[in-house]
């Protein structure tokens, strides 16, 4: 084999071999970096809350930023944002001695802002990993039923249980799919505990 | 980024929520506690009064299909009727029901709850034979300003009136349902029935 021949068949396997080298996050305990997500949310309404929205929200998201304390292990802080809104032709809503049948707009807003901790399961391109995050919830609302409207803003508890993985697709990128389950202790008309499952899709940079 | 285009999109002003229809709505009220299967009769007044800010009006409605609907709708629910009462040649004394059933048309735009109070066109007590006395709502109004073309229904305890008060049990305003101040139409008759639908309390035996 030529020198060039050489040459060009340890380019080709360094090439072959580059995605392979793009290191998962947090597989050494040498190298805690830190991951910044931005990921798009779907979210299902859950429990009580469907008495005020049942449709899907499609209007959502999270912003994480998760600072690498061991290997497989991360803590750190997320935002998200949800929209829930639905609108109803005819929908009866009860007032202390009252009832009221009437077209019905209801609008949800949720923005979060909680503590996160995240184990990554196994080392490679692919990461699933588990997390769980508490801190709070700002929540706003405003419900119009014909012509009456009604708002509501407070802020409470909230609580978050997630799981996903990162897929590396190429050295620091990922692309980073979860599923995420919150409770928030905000409470809407009819509705004791907020609370619905999200699915998220985004990317990541590490 | 195609995370980022995906929020960016999203946050589009909702302008859905400012075209609010009032037309149709329907709410009823009753008051708190009260035994409905403790009545057993009703007299009903057989022509509407009116509540307008338009001169000249005349005093009253005739709707002669919405009076049969709602005599035929707590019939339905158990309660006998004994009597029509027509407000322009009152009874002398108090009718023998032990409910008053009062229909009223409001074509006034107002937002002050139960404005019509000090409408002349709007049956007092004297219709059923109680002059002097006034109505009494037992309970706080949500704030849904009144259109023209509604329609209100009120059923009082004739046989517990005391100190010049008589006590409105129940109520249902249907906002909107009588455009061109026809009150016999389906649209009205439909409201009719989703307040008889919403209050399940409404019945010889019932309480809220």
């Amino acid at each position: 084999m030529t020198r060039a021949a050489r040459a060009l068949a340890v380019a080709v396997l360094l090439a072959a071999a580059a995605p392979a080298r793009a290191d998962g996050y947090l597989e050494s305990s040498y190298r805690l970096g830190t991951l910044i997500s931005l990921t798009w949310e779907a979210a299902v309404p859950l429990l009580d809350m469907r008495s005020y929205v049942d449709e899907v929200s499609l209007r959502g998201g999270q912003l994480e930023l998760r600072f690498g304390v061991a290997r497989h292990l991360s803590l750190g802080v997320a935002t998200s944002w949800n929209w829930f809104a639905q609108n109803f032709a005819q929908k009866s809503i009860s007032y202390p001695g009252a009832t009221v049948t009437a077209a019905v707009y209801d609008r949800a807003q949720f923005i979060t802002l909680m503590g996160i901790g995240h184990w990554y399961l196994i080392d490679g391109p692919l990461q699933p990993f588990v997390g769980l995050g508490a801190g709070g919830v700002w929540t706003s609302t405003f419900e119009s039923v014909a012509d009456l409207t009604v708002t509501s803003s407070s802020f409470d508890f909230a609580a978050r249980a997630d799981a996903g993985a990162l897929f590396t697709v190429g050295p620091g990128l990922a692309v980073i799919v979860s599923a995420r389950y919150q409770f928030t202790m905000a409470k809407l008309r009819g509705v004791e505990n907020a609370q619905w499952m999200g699915a998220n899709l985004g990317l990541a940079v590490y | 980024m195609a995370a980022l285009a995906l929020l960016a999109g999203s946050c589009g002003y909702d302008i859905l929520t400012r075209n609010m229809v009032t037309s149709g709505t329907v709410a009823t009220y009753h008051a708190p506690g009260a035994a409905f299967g403790s009545y057993g009769t009703f007299a009903i007044v057989d022509r509407l009064g009116l509540a307008t800010d338009a001169t000249p009006a005349p005093p009253f409605v005739t709707a002669t299909g919405l009076v049969a609907h709602v005599r035929s709708s707590l019939e339905g629910r158990g309660f006998r009727w004994v009597a029509y009462v027509d407000p322009t040649t009152p009874p002398g004394g108090p009718v023998a029901a032990d409910l008053a059933v009062n229909l009223t048309a409001l074509e006034a735009t107002q937002s002050a709850p139960a404005f019509w109070l000090g409408y002349p066109g709007y049956w007092q007590p004297a219709a059923f034979g109680l002059p002097g006395d006034s109505w009494s709502y037992p309970w706080s109004w949500v704030p849904i300003p009144a259109k023209a073309g509604t329609v209100l229904v009120e059923i009082s305890d004739l046989r517990g009136a005391a100190g010049g008060h008589v006590e409105v049990l129940w109520a249902a305003l249907g906002y909107a349902v009588a455009p061109g101040q026809n009150y016999d139409t389906a649209g009205v008759l439909a409201a009719v029935d989703q307040a008889f639908a919403q209050s399940p309390y409404l019945t010889t035996g019932g309480v809220p």
